[in-house]
């Protein structure tokens, strides 16, 4: 046994957080077997690269920019004013990457069931209005991040559709069809997935190399891949990735989008001076961040606008008392 | 809410380029535009923005593009573009903007564009309003702008209306300073339109050109052997409105008399024209004296700083008071002593009538050499005649003959008599006087006789018919330091010429090697390649165009008027006349022939 100590830095700037939270002292996991290489082997695969379709990545982006309060009696409800975008970078052979379908969206979600309209306020500052029943204070913020989830996965089955090796980032929680074979792109790695045995193994996958598949869900296969080399200060896991692929189309079909997807991402892996959470967080996925916050306007004159709408406002009258 | 909507361009306006940048401060005198894609605009393009303001009118900026800058955008360090354009493996914007300087604004409201308001080509009516074509009663066309279409500055400001003379600055070679003032030269003089602008003293307007490099200007009159092989020349010529360049067509020729020919010879001093086609210039000792040329031969800058310049007033004066017409020979003179009561004002003196006398009824002069000898008898210090030296000390007569002496083998045999004076009252429109064999001295001579004549014949006659002079190397005439007889009278004329219709176009290579008010006073400037050096020094171009005339092409020039805000760039046609002897060679063999065909028949 090997007893020397090795110290690493993780490449992640430290405000980001670790992509790798697993706690070593963790006995429990869901165990799950490798499928594709029979026994519960788990294989290396691909590491070649070179496949050249058209690819597609999609993101969003969400930003609360006010906390609303709407009392109504001795009641009281929450709500959120926020914008979410969401849009995709397109890549194909011999062009450059562009910009696709990018839209940004500006609301106000209220909970407990209450429901009041902002005036827009001049420089094109405008929220439609949503309810949702709730009363968790936390709630119309994850309805801001629900939507915006939404709205990437319609744009990736969209893009799937038309013929992409689509990537979103994030699992595929919100993509609704497992017909279409989206590759939801994981970059934080929660828990262990696999048996620690084979979990130990995953961090020897060199750069384009992914491990056989594994079942995550009934309806999603899952494996990991490395999408950058370990430099040498690096952790284990660093430029380790977990896609995931719906298993709709039946395990071949899955094999080869994950071959694809294995000889087509590590092309796009972030760089370290650039993206301070490089290599795993892709350049497309990086930069379209950057352009959707751009899109979203002006945070603080954002808030500036909620205040005056709110200002603006009537008072809302109160339901009548039971 | 102070809500601008840019209107629909008027009729007759050129097609949206963009909007303009709201990430860019737009000022009152430059804003930014963001290109459309299919936008192609270039630098000195001209634009126009409309807007509607929140108390209704409208107001127009008019501007004229004087930089362009694109980025992509995303792209945070060099190596971003790599892998957006080379690798692609990552998505950036380019970003295409042009920077605008506002030329006018019409209505006069002094505001700064609104930003994201949609910019147009300013295009027919609108590009003649950005050019301020409709403030000017009389517009001549000087050179076409990128997309070739003309340029045009106020007659006004050219005839000494408003204003006068023309400053071309730009290094030798590559500046086309000579040819940018034929230019001008030829569309007044030769075009109809120019003539018309002339008015009733067309007939009578003159161009006195100096000719200071090569015989180059001595092929005026021939047509350009090389204009063929510019066929965009002709196309540029029409887009003036002269639809059949050719030659300057009322020339006349002058060169020196050649300085070996023997004593009576009067052959001008050319090789690349026959003898017969040119006049050979000089002036006879009594116009010399007549006329106080003396002083033009103390040119050089020390001069001034010593007492030269008193005795040679002196002498001037004496000179005029002895001299008597010598019988049989005009322009020779006999001296001898003056009537009685003769004074010592030479305005007075000249205008005496004196009976001619026999050769040896005194000294003979018939040239400068038998001036100088009469001269150096005369002021010798052992006669002790404190008449002709005023009483200086001896040193200074001596430092006086020894000048005198140096300056008979510079410029002795243009005086004498038998050569013809330069008469630009009479005959051709443009005369072209070579000076470029002569010693620097003699140039100077030259130059500083002929201008102050034409000077002194323009007093109390009115502002018409007009006297252009072309001279370039006005540092060598009118340098910023020290001064000299001839930067007095190109002083004056800067000064005074515009009222009196003696106009300049004068050219040097660097504007600060010129007296600063033969510049000031130049209505119209002209900027042709500068030097990297010396471009900071022109204030009145812009930053950007001060960077850009360090790499102008020759034909390009940088024009700036009274009437428009800011220098416009702008190219002239290839010109259908010579302006060197390789141009007007073809000419020259092609007229040999049909002479020789005439001869056959």
């Amino acid at each position: 046994m090997d007893d020397e100590r090795h110290v690493f830095v993780e490449g992640w700037e430290a405000t980001y957080g670790s992509p790798y939270l697993i706690d070593p002292d963790e006995e429990e996991g869901p165990d799950l077997e490798p499928l594709e290489d029979g026994d519960g082997e788990l294989a290396f695969h691909g590491g070649a690269g070179g496949f050249d379709g058209p690819v597609a990545f999609v993101d969003g982006v969400r930003r609360g920019e006010a906390h609303l309060y709407m009392t109504f009696g001795s009641d009281m409800a929450r709500g959120v004013a926020g914008a979410h975008g969401c849009g995709s970078v397109v890549t194909a052979p011999g062009e450059r990457p562009a910009f696709h379908d990018c839209n940004a969206s500006r609301m106000v979600i209220w909970g407990s069931g209450q429901y009041a309209e902002l005036p827009a306020q001049p420089g094109g500052w405008r929220w439609s209005a949503h309810s949702i029943s709730s009363p968790d204070p936390n709630a119309p913020l994850a309805e801001l991040q629900q939507r915006m989830r939404s709205a990437e996965g319609a744009l990736a089955e969209d893009l799937c559709a038309e013929g992409h090796l689509t990537v979103v980032d994030g699992p595929l929680n919100y993509v609704r069809s497992r017909d279409l074979p989206v590759i939801g792109y994981v970059k934080t790695h929660y828990r262990r997935l696999l048996p620690p045995e084979l979990h130990a193994r995953v961090p020897g996958l060199q750069s384009g190399q992914r491990t056989s598949l594994f079942s995550k869900r009934p309806d999603i296969y899952s494996c990991y891949l490395r999408i950058a080399p370990r430099a040498r200060s690096a952790g284990p896991w660093s430029g380790v990735v977990r896609i995931e692929i719906p298993a709709s189309a039946g395990l071949a079909a899955a094999v080869d989008r994950a071959d694809r997807a294995a000889a087509t991402l590590p092309r796009f892996a972030g760089v370290a001076h650039v993206d301070p959470r490089a290599p795993q967080n892709l350049q497309p996925i990086s930069a379209l961040e950057a352009h959707l916050r751009r899109q979203l306007g002006d945070g603080a004159l954002a808030s500036r606008a909620v205040n005056d709408a709110v200002v603006q406002l009537a008072p809302v009258p109160s339901p009548s008392p039971r | 809410m102070t809500d601008t909507t840019p209107s629909a361009p008027a009729s007759g306006s050129g097609r949206r380029v963009g909007l303009i940048d709201g990430a860019t401060d737009s000022t009152t005198q430059r804003f930014w535009v963001v290109l459309d894609e299919d936008a192609v605009v270039q630098l000195d393009d001209l634009l126009v923005c409309r807007q509607r303001l929140p108390d209704g009118r409208s107001v127009a900026h008019f501007g004229i593009v004087v930089e362009g800058r694109r980025h992509i955008e995303g792209a945070t360090f060099a190596s971003d573009t790599v892998r957006i354009a080379g690798e692609q493996t990552m998505p950036g914007l380019t970003a295409r903007r042009v920077e605008v300087q506002v030329l006018r604004t019409a209505p006069e409201l002094w505001l700064a564009p609104e930003p994201g308001a949609e910019v147009h080509r300013a295009a027919g009516a609108e590009r003649e309003q950005a050019l301020f074509m409709d403030q000017m009663e009389a517009p001549l066309a000087v050179g076409l702008d990128q997309a070739g279409d003309p340029v045009f500055v106020d007659f006004a400001f050219l005839n000494g209306t408003k204003g006068g003379h023309v400053n071309i600055s730009g290094i030798s070679g590559v500046a086309t300073k000579t040819s940018y003032a034929l230019f001008l030269l030829y569309q007044l003089l030769e075009t109809a339109h120019g003539k018309s602008l002339l008015g009733m003293g067309s007939a009578q307007t003159r161009a006195l050109v100096f000719n200071v490099k090569g015989e180059d200007l001595l092929h005026l009159d021939r047509p350009n052997a090389r204009f063929g092989e510019r066929p965009d020349a002709t196309e540029q010529w029409r887009a003036l409105g002269v639809t059949e360049p050719g030659p300057f067509r009322s020339v006349c020729l002058y060169a020196p008399r050649g300085e070996g020919a023997s004593a009576d010879s009067v052959a001008p001093d050319v090789v690349s024209r026959r003898s017969d086609e040119v006049t050979a210039f000089g002036w006879t000792p009594a116009e010399f004296v007549r006329e106080g040329l003396l002083r033009f031969c103390f040119t050089e800058a020390d001069d001034a700083r010593t007492q030269v310049p008193f005795i040679e007033q002196r002498v001037r004066v004496q000179l005029a008071r002895h001299a008597y017409p010598m019988k049989g020979r005009p322009g020779a003179l006999v001296m001898a002593e003056p009537p009685g009561g003769t004074g010592f004002n030479l305005d007075r003196v000249i205008t005496d009538r004196r009976p001619e006398l026999e050769p040896g009824e005194g000294f003979g002069v018939r040239s400068f050499a038998d001036l100088i000898s009469y001269v150096e008898d005369k002021v010798d210090p052992e006669n002790e005649d404190t008449s002709w030296t005023g009483g200086v000390q001896a040193g200074t007569v001596m430092a006086f003959l020894r000048r005198l002496f140096a300056l008979t083998p510079r410029l002795g045999h243009l005086i004498r008599d038998g050569v013809t004076k330069v008469d630009i009252r009479a005959g051709a429109s443009i005369h072209v006087v070579d000076v470029h064999s002569l010693h620097t001295t003699a140039q100077r001579f030259v130059v500083g006789a002929l201008l102050d004549e034409v000077f002194s014949a323009k007093q109390g006659t009115g502002r018409e018919p007009l006297r252009f002079v072309v001279l370039d190397e006005l540092n060598k005439y009118a340098p910023r330091e020290g001064s000299s007889p001839i930067k007095d009278v190109l002083v004056d004329i800067a000064e005074r010429g515009r009222s009196l219709g003696v106009l300049l176009v004068g050219a040097q290579q660097a504007a600060t090697a010129v007296d600063p008010a033969i510049i000031r006073n130049s209505a119209i400037k002209v900027v042709g390649r500068l030097d990297s050096a010396e471009s900071a020094e022109y204030r009145f171009l812009t930053q950007e165009l001060r960077e850009r005339a360090t790499r102008f092409l020759p034909g390009t020039m940088v024009l700036d008027q009274p009437l428009i805000p800011a220098p416009i760039p702008l190219r002239f046609p290839f010109p259908a006349f010579a302006t060197n002897p390789d141009e007007g060679a073809g000419a020259a063999a092609s007229g040999d022939e049909s002479a020789e065909v005439f001869d056959k028949l």
